[in-house]
C-alpha cells in the first residue's frame, strides 16, 4: 500500500496554570519536504476560543507572532474534516525541523480557567517519489 | 541562512479601559513588505443584555485604516462584539442522519478580509471608536469601564513579503 503524501503530527501543551505562558516543540519527520498547514485543538474548546493566543516559529521562522489568538486558528465542526487545515499560504521548508509554539492563557470573565490541553497538528508533505 | 517567509502576520492590541474612547495609532509594516493582503478583527467584548434581558447593541466600537498624510481610508469596519456562544447555530442542531460523509457545509471558521494594497509608505494610520451604548447596562454609569467590561480589540494584519535570504 502506497504511504500517504501528507504527514500529520502533533505536540500537546498542557495548560495548568491561569494567565501563564506554555511552551512546547518536536521536531517533523525527517521525510518531510514541505510544511503546509496547521490545525488547533483543545480538550476544552471554550479555553482556548476565549483564553488562548500563541506564538508559532517553525524553523525559529516566525509563522505566527505573540497575541495571535487562538480563535483565529479555530475552526467549526461543520468544515469538512479534509479540510480543516490551516494553510501557511505558501509551503515552508522545514530546515531544522523544529517547530515551536509559545501558547499564552489569559483571563476571559466568560470562562473561568480549569486546566486544559491544547494540540498542535502540523502536516507537511512528503517528497515526491 | 535564514529565509524570510512569504507571508508574516502583524497583530494590534487596542485595550479598550474608558466608555466612549477613541484610539489613534499608527503601525509600521513590516520591512520587504509587498501588499497588504488580509484584515481580520476580533474582540473580548462580550454581548450583554440589557434591561430585562433585551439585546443591546452588537457593535463594540468602529475601526478604520488609513494611508498617512493623504488620509486615505482604505478599510473600516463595525467591530462586532462576541456573543457569548462560539458554537455555530448549526452545528448544535445538526442530527445524526446530517453528519454522514455526504453532508458538508461551507464551514465555520475565522476568514480574512481580502485586499491588496500596495504597501508604498512606511507607516500605517488606524482609528478605533468605541462605541458607548455598545451592550452595556444603563446602571453602569460613569466613564472608567468596570474590570468585567475592560475589553480588547485585535487587529490582525497579513502581508505578503518579498522573499529574502540571509546569512
Amino acid at each position: 500500500m502506497a504511504r500517504s503524501k501528507i504527514i500529520k503530527e502533533w505536540v500537546d501543551v498542557q495548560v495548568t496554570t491561569a494567565n501563564q505562558p506554555f511552551k512546547a516543540s518536536f521536531e517533523v519527520d525527517k521525510h518531510a519536504a514541505v510544511i503546509i498547514g496547521i490545525c488547533i485543538t483543545s480538550t476544552l474548546d471554550e479555553m482556548i476560543y476565549y483564553r488562548g493566543s500563541q506564538r508559532i516559529t517553525m524553523n525559529d521562522m516566525e509563522i505566527y507572532p505573540e497575541n495571535y489568538e487562538t480563535k483565529m486558528l479555530m475552526q467549526g465542526l461543520n468544515v469538512p474534516v479534509n479540510e480543516r487545515i490551516i494553510k501557511l499560504g505558501e509551503e515552508i521548508a522545514p530546515g531544522n525541523r523544529k517547530v515551536e509554539i509559545e501558547y499564552m492563557d489569559t483571563d476571559h470573565p466568560l470562562v473561568p480557567f480549569q486546566p486544559y490541553k491544547v494540540r498542535l497538528y502540523v502536516f507537511s508533505r512528503i517528497d515526491n517519489e | 541562512m535564514k529565509k524570510e517567509t512569504g507571508i508574516k502576520y502583524v497583530v494590534k492590541v487596542l485595550r479598550i479601559t474608558k466608555r466612549g474612547e477613541k484610539i489613534h495609532f499608527t503601525l509600521k509594516h513590516p520591512e520587504n513588505a509587498l501588499w497588504l493582503n488580509g484584515i481580520a478583527l476580533t474582540t473580548s467584548d462580550i454581548r450583554r443584555r440589557g434591561v430585562e434581558g433585551s439585546l443591546t447593541s452588537d457593535t463594540t466600537g468602529t475601526l478604520s485604516l488609513a494611508i498617512p498624510d493623504k488620509g486615505d481610508v482604505f478599510y473600516s469596519e463595525e467591530v462586532k462584539s462576541e456573543t457569548g456562544n462560539f458554537k455555530d447555530f448549526i452545528e448544535q442542531r445538526l442530527r445524526q442522519e446530517f453528519s454522514g460523509k455526504e453532508f458538508s457545509l461551507s464551514g465555520t471558521r475565522r476568514e480574512y478580509f481580502t485586499t491588496w494594497i500596495p504597501v508604498t509608505e512606511a507607516l500605517l494610520e488606524g482609528f478605533y471608536a468605541e462605541n458607548p451604548s455598545a451592550g452595556r447596562p444603563a446602571r453602569l454609569a460613569g466613564d472608567l469601564l468596570s474590570l468585567v467590561e475592560f475589553y480588547k480589540v485585535t487587529l490582525y494584519l497579513r502581508y505578503v513579503m518579498k522573499e529574502t535570504q540571509t546569512t
